[in-house]
This record gives C-alpha cells, sequence and structure tokens, in this order.
C-alpha cells in the first residue's frame, strides 16, 4: 500500500469498468425495461423531443427527459447501440470515485476510503451491466450531490449541488435525496444538533423545487391516481415483484454479506454516538431508504441500491477504527496484512456474486429479438399485437407496432383489468375468452416466446385452434395471427 | 443590508407599496378569483354548481319558522342571477370584514396580505365562495360577529348578536368553533369580558337548543364521495382543499410556533379541526384558513431572515408562489368537472315539464341534488343520508334483470338518468349500463350524453 491512493482509485475505477464493459457486450441485448428509454432517445433525435404521447396507441407517458437528451445529443456522434453499451457503465464505474470522494470527507486515514471505492465498484445490485435506464446516471449524480452537499461552506460546491440537484429533478430518484435531507433535520433536531443555516437554505430550496418539477411533469398522475401515484399504477398482482417485503437473504447476497454486516454496525454504534455530523447526514440515507422501504415509496431495488453504496462509504470508518484499534494492541505489525486479508475476503465475496448478476440479467435473447422485428416488416402498421407485460416494449421498439400493456403503467385506465386480460390471454383454454379480449384490444397478432412459455408454462397458446390462431412466425417464438372475431361483421 | 434579500422587508419598496394598496388588490383579487370560474364552466348561460348549492335551495325551498336562515336564500331563488352573485357577495364580504378585523386586532400587514393571499389561491376558497356553501356563510357571520363585538361603539357591539344567532344554525360543529373564537377574543380583551359574555349567552342557549332538542347535525353533508387526502390536498385531484406548499408551509409554521405562548390561539384549532376533518371532509374551508394562516407565519419568518445564500432566497420565494399559484390553475382546469351542466338542468327541467310519473329517480348520488331541484323528483340516493346506500349499491351491482328489476320496484324508481358522470365511472358493457338495453327500459329524452331511462311496469 506504498503507492499513492490515487494510482489505487484509478486502478479500482478501470478494473470496474473494464469488468462491467466484458459483461455488457458479453450478454446480448438489453434488459426490458431499457427498450422504452431507447425508443425515447431515438424519438429525440429524429424530432428533438421525447414521446410523450404513443405513436401507436395515443397513450400518455409520463417521465422525467434529461437522461433520453443527454444521450440523444451524443448519439449524434456514435451509433446509440454502443452508446448503450458503454455511457450507462461510465456513470455507473464513476460510483466508486464519487464513494471514495465522500469517505474521506469521514475518515482521515489515508487507505480507508479505498475500500469504500472497491466495494461501490464490485457492489451486486450494480451489476446489471445491460441496464439502459434514467438510474444509471441519476445514482452517480445523487451522490456527488451528497458529497457536494458535505463541503457547502465552499461556494464551488454549492453551485455544484444546485447544479446537480436540477438534474436529478430532472433525471430521477430525486425523491431519494429529499427523504434523506429531511430524515437528516429530524435526526439533528432529535440529536439537539443545529443543522447550519445554509443547509437547511438549501433543503428548502431542494424540497419545493422538487415538488414544483414533479408537479409540472406529473400533474396529470397526481390527478388520476392520488396518492397511489407513489406506487405507479402498478396493478396489484405484480406490486410484490416491484415492492416485495424485505428480504434478509437478498439484501445480503446484493450488498454483499461484508459490507451488508459492517455497515449495519456502524449505523448502530454511531445512531447513539452521533459526533460527526457528516456521519449524520450519511446515516439518515440509511435511515431513508429503509423507511421507504418499509412503506413501500421506492422500488426495492432502487432502495437497496442506494443502501448498499452507504454501507460501501461507512466502511471506511469501520476500517479506521479498526486500524487505530489494532495500533494500540499487539498486533499492529499486521495493519497491512489486514488489509489484505480485509481486500481478499472482499473480493472473493463480491466478484462472483457481481459476476452472477451481470450473467443473469433479464434480457431478450437474439431470436426473439428476430421474432419481433419480423413484426415490423410483415404486418399491417395498425396492427396490435399482445405479448408479455416485460415484452410490451419490444414491440413497440423492434416492431413498431402497439401493444396491449408494458411496464409504464403511469396514466394507463383500468390497469388492473388489462393485466388480467394479458394474463387470460396466454392462459385460457377457452377460443371465445381469447378472441373477446383480442376483439376488446384489437390484436392481430399474439407473440409465444421461450420466455412467456416458461412464465406461463406453456408450449402454444392454450387456446390455439388452426381455423382462429395461425401460426405466422415459427421458430423457438412463434407468432400468431388472429383471423377470428366474435364481432358481427355487417 | 444585502438589495437581493429584501423581498419582503422595509428595504423592498415595491412590496410596501403593495402593503400600502393591499386593501385595493386583494379586493381585486377576491373579485378576479371567484369570477374566473363563471367563465370556466363553459356553459351557454351561468349555472350555480355544486352538490351543496342544491341541496341548500332544496332547504330554501320551503322553509318553516325554524328554518328562518334560509329565507333569505328562499328570497334569492326566485332570481338565478343573484343565486350567481351570492357566493361572490360573500367573498367580498370575508375580504373587507378580515381587513377590518386585521386592523382591531392588530395583526401586521404582512402577515394580512400573505394569509390572504394564500387563503384566497385555495382551491377550498375559490370554491366554497363561488358554490353555495354554509361553511362559507358561517365564516362572514363568525367574522361580522367578531368585528361587532370588537368595535368600539356599544350599538355595533350589540348589533353582534344577529350574526351570532345566525351562525348557530349551521352545524353543532361550527357553533363550537364560533364559540371558542369568542373565548378566545374575550381572554384578550379583559375590559370587555363581562359584556361579551352577556351578548353571547343568548346565542349559546339558542345553539344549546339546536344541538339538543332540534336534531341539529354535528356537521353539514358530506355531499360528496370522501377521500381524505384528495379532499384535503388538491393537487392530488380534489375539487376543493389546499395546495401542497401551504400544506408545507403551514407544516413548518406550526413548527415554529409550537409551544410559543402568542400563537397558542391559533394552535387549539389544530386538535380540533383534525378531528372534524377525520369525521367529515366537508370543513375543508376551516381547514384552509387555519393552514393559511400558519402558512402566511411560516412564509413570513422564512423570509424576513437574512439568507447565507441570498439567489437561493430569491428563486425559493418565486417557487413557492408559483407552486401555489400552479394548485389554483390546476384547479381551473377541473372545475368545469363540477355539475351541474346546463345539458343536466335542460333534461331534468324536461322531466319536470313531460312527466307525470311520481317515482323516484336512479342516478349517482353526485347528481341526486340537482336532480330533485330541477326535477322535482326525489332521487334514491344521497350522501348526506344513508338511508338508502345499501339499495343503491345493489342496484349498481346487478348484473342481470332478474336481480335488478325487483330492486327497482320495491324502490319505486321509475327513472333511471345517465349523464357524461355516470357513463365515466360504469363500463357501457355490463352492469346497469348495459341492462338499459332491456326492454322494460325506454329512452325518453336524450341530448348530447344526457338520457332519461323510463323503468316501466310490466
Amino acid at each position: 500500500m506504498d503507492m499513492k491512493p490515487a494510482y489505487w482509485l484509478i486502478a479500482i475505477v478501470s478494473i470496474t469498468l473494464l469488468c462491467r464493459l466484458i459483461l455488457a457486450f458479453s450478454v446480448p441485448n438489453f434488459t426490458y425495461e431499457s427498450y422504452f428509454h431507447l425508443r425515447q432517445v431515438e424519438h429525440i433525435k429524429e424530432t428533438g423531443t421525447p414521446l410523450f404521447v404513443g405513436e401507436l396507441s395515443g397513450r400518455e407517458f409520463v417521465f422525467l427527459p434529461f437522461f433520453h437528451y443527454f444521450i440523444a445529443a451524443w448519439s449524434f456522434l456514435f451509433p446509440l447501440e454502443i452508446l448503450a453499451k458503454i455511457i450507462p457503465n461510465l456513470f455507473i464505474a464513476a460510483l466508486p470515485l464519487i464513494a471514495y470522494g465522500i469517505a474521506k470527507k469521514i475518515t482521515t486515514h489515508k487507505h480507508a476510503p479505498l475500500f469504500s471505492a472497491l466495494i461501490t465498484g464490485f457492489l451486486p445490485i450494480l451489476f446489471f451491466t445491460n441496464s439502459f435506464t434514467p438510474e444509471t446516471l441519476a445514482l452517480p449524480l445523487i451522490f456527488l450531490a451528497i458529497f457536494s452537499f458535505l463541503q457547502l461552506k465552499e461556494k464551488k460546491y454549492l453551485y455544484l449541488y444546485i447544479l446537480l440537484f436540477l438534474t436529478i429533478s430532472l433525471t430521477g430518484l430525486a425523491s431519494i435525496l429529499i427523504a434523506g435531507l429531511f430524515i437528516y433535520i429530524i435526526v439533528s433536531f432529535v440529536e439537539r444538533k443545529s443543522v447550519p443555516a445554509e443547509e437547511m437554505e438549501l433543503i428548502f430550496f431542494s424540497l419545493f423545487f422538487f415538488l414544483w418539477i414533479n408537479f409540472l411533469f406529473y400533474k396529470n398522475v397526481f390527478i388520476n391516481e392520488g396518492i397511489s401515484f407513489m406506487w405507479e399504477n402498478i396493478p396489484v398482482d405484480m406490486v410484490t415483484q416491484y415492492y416485495p417485503t424485505f428480504s434478509l437473504a437478498e439484501a445480503i447476497l446484493l450488498v454483499s454479506i461484508i459490507p451488508f454486516v459492517v455497515g449495519i454496525y456502524v449505523t448502530f454504534r454511531s445512531l447513539f454516538r452521533l459526533h460527526d455530523q457528516k456521519t449524520v447526514f450519511l446515516i439518515s440515507f440509511v435511515l431513508s431508504t429503509t423507511l421507504f422501504t418499509w412503506f413501500r415509496f421506492i422500488r426495492f431495488k432502487h432502495s437497496l441500491t442506494v443502501f448498499g453504496i452507504i454501507l460501501a462509504i461507512l466502511f471506511a470508518e469501520f476500517y479506521e477504527q479498526m486500524y487505530e484499534y489494532l495500533s494500540k494492541t499487539k498486533f499492529h505489525r499486521h495493519n497491512a496484512k489486514l488489509a489484505l486479508v480485509i481486500i481478499i475476503l472482499l473480493l472473493s465475496t463480491m466478484i462472483p456474486a457481481a459476476i452472477s448478476t451481470g450473467l443473469r440479467q433479464d434480457v431478450p435473447g437474439d431470436e426473439e429479438i428476430h421474432a419481433f422485428t419480423w413484426l415490423q416488416e410483415h404486418t399491417p402498421a395498425k396492427a396490435g399485437i399482445a405479448a408479455t407485460l416485460k415484452e410490451g416494449h419490444l414491440i413497440t421498439y423492434y416492431g413498431k407496432r402497439r401493444n396491449i400493456m408494458d411496464d409504464q403503467f403511469g396514466l394507463v385506465e383500468n390497469v388492473e383489468e388489462r393485466f388480467a386480460d394479458l394474463n387470460s390471454l396466454y392462459t385460457t383454454p377457452f377460443e371465445t375468452r381469447a378472441l373477446e379480449i383480442t376483439d376488446k384490444y384489437d390484436i392481430q397478432y399474439i407473440v409465444v416466446t421461450p420466455h412467456a412459455q416458461e412464465h406461463y408454462d406453456i408450449q402454444r397458446l392454450p387456446s390455439y385452434s388452426r381455423a382462429c390462431f395461425r401460426p405466422s412466425y415459427k421458430n423457438q417464438t412463434i407468432i400468431y395471427n388472429v383471423r377470428c372475431t366474435l364481432k358481427t361483421i355487417s | 443590508m444585502n438589495d437581493t434579500q429584501d423581498l419582503i422587508t422595509p428595504g423592498n419598496k415595491l412590496f410596501q407599496k403593495l402593503l400600502l394598496h393591499q386593501k385595493l388588490l386583494l379586493l381585486l383579487a377576491t373579485l378576479i378569483l371567484l369570477t374566473v370560474p363563471l367563465f370556466l364552466f363553459n356553459t351557454p348561460q351561468p349555472l350555480l354548481r355544486g352538490p351543496e348549492s342544491y341541496y341548500h335551495l332544496l332547504q330554501a325551498a320551503e322553509i318553516d319558522l325554524l328554518e328562518w336562515m334560509y329565507y333569505p336564500l328562499h328570497l334569492a331563488s326566485s332570481l338565478p342571477q343573484i343565486l350567481l352573485v351570492l357566493p361572490l357577495l360573500l367573498g367580498i364580504s370575508f375580504t373587507v370584514l378580515f381587513l377590518y378585523f386585521a386592523r382591531r386586532v392588530d395583526i401586521s400587514p404582512q402577515f394580512t396580505f400573505f394569509f390572504l393571499l394564500f387563503l384566497f389561491l385555495s382551491p377550498s376558497f375559490i370554491y366554497s365562495y363561488t358554490t353555495i356553501s354554509a361553511h362559507s356563510f358561517f365564516i362572514v357571520l363568525a367574522l361580522a360577529s367578531l368585528v361587532l363585538l370588537l368595535s368600539p361603539k356599544k350599538y355595533f357591539r350589540y348589533a353582534a348578536i344577529v350574526p351570532l344567532l345566525a351562525a348557530t344554525h349551521i352545524d353543532i360543529f361550527s357553533s363550537l368553533l364560533l364559540f371558542a373564537m369568542i373565548i378566545i377574543v374575550a381572554l384578550h380583551l379583559k375590559e370587555k369580558r363581562k359584556e361579551i359574555t352577556i351578548l353571547v349567552a343568548l346565542p349559546l342557549l339558542i345553539a344549546i337548543v339546536n344541538a339538543l332538542l332540534l336534531n341539529q347535525p354535528l356537521m353539514q353533508g358530506p355531499f360528496h364521495q370522501e377521500n381524505h387526502l384528495v379532499d384535503l390536498l388538491s393537487d392530488f385531484g380534489g375539487l376543493k382543499g389546499i395546495s401542497i406548499f401551504t400544506f408545507l408551509l403551514a407544516l413548518i409554521g406550526a413548527a415554529l410556533t409550537w409551544k410559543k405562548k402568542s400563537y397558542v390561539f391559533l394552535s387549539i384549532f389544530i386538535p380540533f379541526l383534525m378531528l372534524g376533518y377525520i369525521y367529515n371532509t366537508e370543513i375543508t374551508l376551516y381547514i384552509a384558513i387555519l393552514t393559511s394562516a400558519f402558512a402566511a407565519i411560516a412564509f413570513v419568518k422564512i423570509f424576513e431572515r437574512q439568507w447565507k445564500i441570498p439567489n437561493l432566497k430569491q428563486v425559493t420565494f418565486l417557487l413557492l408562489l408559483l407552486g401555489i399559484m400552479f394548485t389554483t390553475l390546476s384547479f381551473y382546469d377541473r372545475i368545469s368537472l363540477v355539475g351541474p351542466s346546463t345539458e343536466d338542468a335542460a333534461a331534468l327541467t324536461w322531466l319536470k315539464e313531460n312527466n307525470d310519473d311520481e317515482g323516484i329517480i336512479f342516478s349517482i348520488p353526485e347528481n341526486s341534488y340537482a336532480i330533485e331541484y330541477f326535477s322535482g323528483y326525489p332521487a334514491l340516493y344521497y350522501y348526506h343520508n344513508q338511508q338508502h346506500y345499501e339499495a343503491y349499491q345493489a342496484i349498481l351491482n346487478a348484473t342481470y334483470i332478474t336481480e335488478l328489476f325487483p330492486l327497482l320496484e320495491e324502490n319505486n324508481i321509475s327513472i333511471i338518468y345517465i349523464n357524461s358522470k355516470v357513463q365515466q365511472q360504469f363500463p357501457a358493457d355490463q352492469g346497469l349500463l348495459f341492462l338499459l338495453k332491456n326492454e322494460r327500459f325506454k329512452m325518453i329524452h336524450s341530448q348530447n350524453q344526457t338520457q332519461v331511462w323510463m323503468f316501466q311496469e310490466e
């Protein structure tokens, strides 16, 4: 550990980025939800504006567009397919750097922050390398904002925080930052510690700006859905998928056992002996994400990600305390070996889990992509296509056709009924029921991919009949052309 | 002192000019904010809106001695134009009375300005003072009582008994609120305590008689489907309520004034109104007044002090005002949804003129009051009266005629009234709307999305 910490940091970031890129290009295609964002970027590139109203279905999409504009700007220089794999991984690879910076603020030990960087770099929850979503930008921005907030006394960081907050408000996940700031005020109040005036002013500004931006973009969502906008209009049967009950096993797996245990230890210890306002600030984020997860205000995946990164940062404090303790004992000569042991332990527990997460990403296969692309060339432009919920974006992105439903639930009317009908289409053995659904949603083609077969435990459409459902495309994926209707044709 | 910090302090000349002319500006604001909805209702001729308006008009149609309160409304209902102007007049009266009250009790001009601004911009205030609302009337009466009680002239103080008596006829909750306000005033005015006690004795007696002997309701209404969050925060789709920005400011204001003696008179209303609101969300106007007060306190305190980041102060100031105005504009967007529409009035008036059947009309409860007012026939179910709730639900949930017909016959329903709201709420391919295809139902009137169906005897 005689090398300058900067060199070690560069090494960590480089290796992280390299691992991520290797995985990103090894695993084919993107995660299912990424295709919605890809479509938005393409639309911005063509027309200059996001697709807030679907061209095919006329339905309204509500989302924050900064990420899409950012990528669209770069897509004039580089192919989108390459950019979409590289840029999100670049963003996430910057997290170790930011974690290092934050950890440096809470420790005085020269090398302790490097452990935070290392853990952040290989957090399994962050190894969704093929995910092209705004969260990949929002996360580093949030932690950079936290880093800036810790140094508000310097004017440049004050302006940096404001700029970052404005950007996060237009990207996503700003609620996590707001919640953390809010809990920070409460914890300071309970501990009878005064919050500096400039921090209070920034928190006021952040809160009201966040609300204002959200009301500008999501006004119709609030009016139509009321408080249930917090649960994104997700069908009840799917809520547990996005907001599962807390699973300790899953949390340990995705955050890794050492940072998890150490982070919880540091949090509990610091809660009862809060000596440093910076630690209070970071722990507020642990508390806020825990509370939000408990009340299902944010998705489990997002809260666990933030939770994991904060625990990684707090690991530096643990290391420093352990180092100081050992320095006072007869084991002080083995401090360097301690660092090595910890690195080996961390890497051996984290790297396999991270790679496993990367390799097990839920992505469509090449054959499925081919099938959806076939739709564009062989079906009428106004045809309605049915596929599973996850594959909805593949219909619109590759097939350029209208779908029944996808994972953008906001402002979808009768979302429960629609979801139930979609499931029925793949499970009902009754032809009339299937035709009732295809008539209701004006569906001309039904796609049964290997993923759909696995999900519904079917080999083909259960209501299949040669007369009414003719396979127009047959490979691993089958695309049925609906040839019957229950409507009276005059 | 840094100039960018002078937003609401004496250093800001523009704001000082605003305060100097605030009476005129606030009156103008009341006028503009309350007349805009009349144009936004987008009808060939303006029509009084809101289920509660028609509830009161129905009460005023047949009054007796015990309902002497409805007499002015009874007179006004003979001239529809006056009915439209009545809420506006009440709104202006509120402004005038409050400004006078503020001067009498030495409320700072800054607080008065922002309190009234936040209140006027609240959907609750706009809704209450563009429809006929018992609570809006009560507030004016309560203010009038306080203003008269605080008058230096004896005869004016004695005259307070009139609005006091009138104010006790709204409901028990409002009467309790009124007496709580008077007690607070009396505690502050030691020299007039005895006089106030004497003046208040008769209204107090009348209030007790109303409550114990005359079955006065604890609270008027409800006149709509209640949802505690949506009714409180208009940004979530409610047609009353307050802005979430005002609400957050009010929370900050409550936190700032917690345990401060000079603000105890405000804080004691918090649990009282909270409990009342949990019981019945029709009191959003009272909630709006209290939250506007706390919001004004917070706003003044936050922006009077020197900030470490002056530019941020200006931006936050603007954000708050824009946010509150955004709620108002969003509310204006939706206010045209408040029924009845001209189509409703026309269809129901047609029914009155062309139908001899003595039966009951079935429709969603939002339409019930207007149905009875325009058609002269009673509706099955009203929100404020749960008597036929089960029958109403059973009819709505009936999926076969073998379920539906006996229910209609049992409840003497001869007319089904369908308008755009009914069609939005219920599917056309199942349930009641689907069963209308049966031969025992005959459409006797139709205009655009309004339909009147007759249920014929076998």
